[in-house]
């Protein structure tokens, strides 16, 4: 055997493990998935028959698939809106202040926490007997801001998008953070000789500087927001009724609650194609600029 | 050059040692589609292992059942009996789906009534297990003529109340729904206590009145499974419209406490032990835990559920039945499964677990000697309605709707009308009924 044969062997080798195992947990599972999402399997008994595109088209008739969207939706714009305010935050942790070590290692400390752990920690704050947030707003005298967190419908998706930002904002802020790091000093120092004000600065130095990672955060936002799922699923169950399901709730209870492995496996494909798609059409609208 | 080729050949060989090794291994045997491959020797004094998974939310009943079917041994030297648990049905209900769907079931699995019709095709018919003879309940919950598990227990759902509260505020106990309506309004004018502890927030606790409620009122047995046969079932006139019109008439009282739908089922058991709620409707099984938080009952009665609208009609009493048992068409070892069974159901070992369980019996000739039970039965007039759950085509149906009595009782809470709700259940159903 010459060498270069086992050079290839040795490189076919050492490749054919973890290239079995992706195509073997991921690609296996994926074309599974496919497959499930055109049968009217019920997850239980050993057989199944095809069902063609029934189970996509059910997807978009049904209201309550509609419905979880558009707390997606509410999680999108949500975090979307939060975006400005990280940077900002990110720019003041950037500045010397006195403890900005501390502050950010503090601003990241809610991304760290288990999900579980935190999804408790707010039900307790939300709690409606002996709650600290109501009793908080009680004390300082502002009875008429109480309200029923959790149960009451239209105020329950909010609360849980706020439980989404405490968790996550503190991670964009780091990530913006690295950016603003690496965005270099002279520039800064050459706008002030030209007469640059703060505001300046910031528009045309530190945006275009962190455009990468505003990218990044966009798309952690868009894959964030559609996939949002242990929140509303520890913290409510999707609940009062279905007020606070999302897309993955939904998904999650049409499979193990009501036995629809077919219509979950399309859910879960769409899922992907949404993801796929949104994550282009944003590359899209950012891409072309900033390259120049 | 000749280092690199001999480090090259080591590696190769290594490599190759690797994957020979990865792909050999134990041979499956041929049609490994269920079960676990638990046998140790063949022929003779066979050696079986057989697995037995439940489901319990209390850790000492678990700890029972464990140590109690390891005594099979004894018995049966050749067989051992293992118990796989889960703290919730939820849970428990997930693992053993994605286990059918991978044949790879336990060989004997607890089931609830509502469950059997879906596991229909992984169990198998237990008609030749002689206890199935003795059981009060087994030929009710049969599948097509067929017992495919045996239930192991029955118990009445319950409403439960604090009688001090009742001698506090000279209240009696109702025997119907407008008496009902009038000790919880009573309670709630007083301000002391909260009238009803209920547990919003989990859907489930709702379930003695938006599951319940609908069934009872229908005097009929085969309430739900009727429901499948009936384009629009939900509207009004029907036995579901009138008990959600009174079950909206208790949830619009105000006398759940400040937020129902905040409160946890746990929290709201909580509130009840505690004492600072006077009632909170469950089935016999709350009696343990109740025990274990307050550390006894001298505080603790209960009634049946007073829905009738007056006394001219009798006042049935709901009896759940619950804890099957079967055996999964994937085990290697029905046969050793079903002298299993027909051991943990002989009269010595099933009434030790009744006593563990703290339920009432479902076998003829053993009785339950749980005292609170004893009293309840002595001191209240009722008629037995026993639960049935619905058919295959109600489950298909109810499936493709998604529909949750339950969460239907949180949109209720949160204020969603009965009307509402009866026209889109109406529009649904009917559509489903098309689609099949």
């Amino acid at each position: 055997m010459n060498y270069n044969l086992q050079k290839k062997l040795v490189i076919f080798g050492f490749l054919f493990i973890p290239v079995g195992l992706l195509m073997l947990f991921l690609l296996y599972p994926t074309l599974k998935l496919f497959q499930f999402s055109l049968t009217d399997w019920n997850g239980i008994s050993e057989s199944f028959s095809y069902v063609g595109l029934k189970n996509y088209l059910m997807a978009f008739r049904t209201e309550g698939v509609w419905d979880a969207l558009g707390n997606n939706l509410l999680y999108f714009i949500m975090h979307l809106v939060f975006i400005p305010v990280e940077i900002m935050v990110a720019v003041l942790l950037n500045q010397k202040l006195r403890a900005s070590r501390f502050f950010r290692s503090i601003v990241f400390m809610p991304y760290i926490l288990n999900g579980v752990a935190v999804a408790y920690i707010f039900s307790y704050l939300y709690n409606p007997i002996n709650g600290p947030l109501n009793a908080l707003l009680g004390a300082a005298g502002l009875e008429g801001l109480i309200q029923s967190w959790l149960s009451d419908p239209n105020v329950v998706n909010y609360s849980l998008v706020a439980v989404s930002l405490w968790r996550f904002s503190g991670f964009h802020v780091i990530l913006f953070l690295a950016g603003l790091q690496s965005v270099p000093q002279d520039l800064y120092e050459a706008a002030t000789i030209d007469g640059a004000n703060g505001w300046h600065k910031f528009r045309y130095i530190t945006v275009p500087g962190i455009r990468r990672v505003i990218e990044i955060v966009l798309f952690l936002n868009v894959r964030g927001a559609l996939q949002v799922f242990d929140i509303p699923f520890l913290m409510t169950q999707g609940g009062p009724g279905t007020s606070s399901s999302t897309f993955t709730v939904y998904t999650i209870q049409a499979a193990f609650k009501y036995n629809n492995y077919g219509l979950a496996s399309s859910l879960a494909v769409m899922l992907m194609l949404m993801i796929i798609a949104f994550s282009m059409l944003q590359s899209k609208l950012l891409g072309g600029k900033g390259e120049e | 050059m000749n280092r690199r080729k001999w480090a090259g050949w080591l590696l190769t060989c290594m490599l190759l040692v690797t994957v020979i090794a990865g792909c050999s291994g134990s041979n499956p045997p041929a049609a490994t589609s269920g079960g676990e491959e638990n046998t140790e020797s063949k022929g003779n004094g066979e050696k079986v292992a057989l697995k037995m998974a439940m489901w319990d939310s209390n850790n000492d009943f678990i700890t029972f059942v464990t140590e109690k079917v390891k005594e099979y041994s004894s018995v049966n030297p050749n067989v051992s009996v293992e118990v796989e648990s889960f703290k919730s049905d939820s849970d428990y209900l997930q693992a053993i789906k994605v286990r059918a769907g991978g044949g790879a079931l336990p060989d004997v699995m607890e089931l609830k009534p509502n469950w059997l019709a879906d596991f229909k095709d992984q169990l198998i018919p237990l008609d030749d297990v002689g206890v199935v003879a003795t059981n009060k309940y087994a030929k009710t919950y049969a599948i097509d003529g067929k017992v495919m598990a045996i239930p192991s227990v029955s118990f009445p759902e319950l409403v439960y109340y604090h009688p001090s509260i009742f001698e506090e505020l000279k209240l009696e106990v109702p025997t119907t729904w407008p008496q009902f309506l009038e000790v919880l309004t009573a309670i709630k004018e007083d301000g002391t206590y909260i009238p009803y502890a209920m547990g919003g927030k989990d859907a489930w606790p709702d379930y003695p009145f938006n599951e319940f409620l609908p069934h009872i009122l229908s005097d009929n047995e085969n309430y739900l499974s009727d429901l499948a046969k009936e384009d629009t079932p939900f509207g009004e006139g029907t036995p579901f419209y009138q008990a959600y019109q009174q079950i909206a008439e208790m949830y619009n009282a105000g006398v759940m406490g400040p937020d129902p739908l905040g409160v946890g089922a746990d929290q709201a058991n909580d509130l009840f032990i505690s004492k600072q709620a006077a009632i909170m409707a469950s089935g016999l099984w709350f009696v343990p835990t109740y025990q274990g938080k307050a550390g006894n009952l001298d505080d603790l009665a209960a009634f049946p559920m007073p829905y009738r609208p007056n006394e001219d009609s009798p006042l049935k009493l709901m009896m759940f039945t619950d804890h099957f048992y079967g055996i999964s068409s994937t085990s290697k070892h029905p046969e050793e499964a079903k002298a299993f069974m027909e051991w943990f159901y002989s009269p010595e070992v099933y009434k030790e677990y009744l006593n563990a369980a703290q339920l009432d019996s479902a076998f003829e000739g053993v009785e339950s000697e749980v005292p609170f039970l004893k009293s309840f039965y002595a001191e209240h007039q009722y008629e037995n309605f026993i639960y049935i759950p619905g058919d295959a085509a109600y489950t298909e149906l109810s499936n493709a709707i998604q529909l949750d009595v339950k969460a239907l009782g949180q949109e209720m809470m949160a204020g969603k009308s009965v009307d509402d709700i009866a026209k889109d259940l109406n529009a649904k159903w009917t559509e489903a009924r098309k689609n099949k």
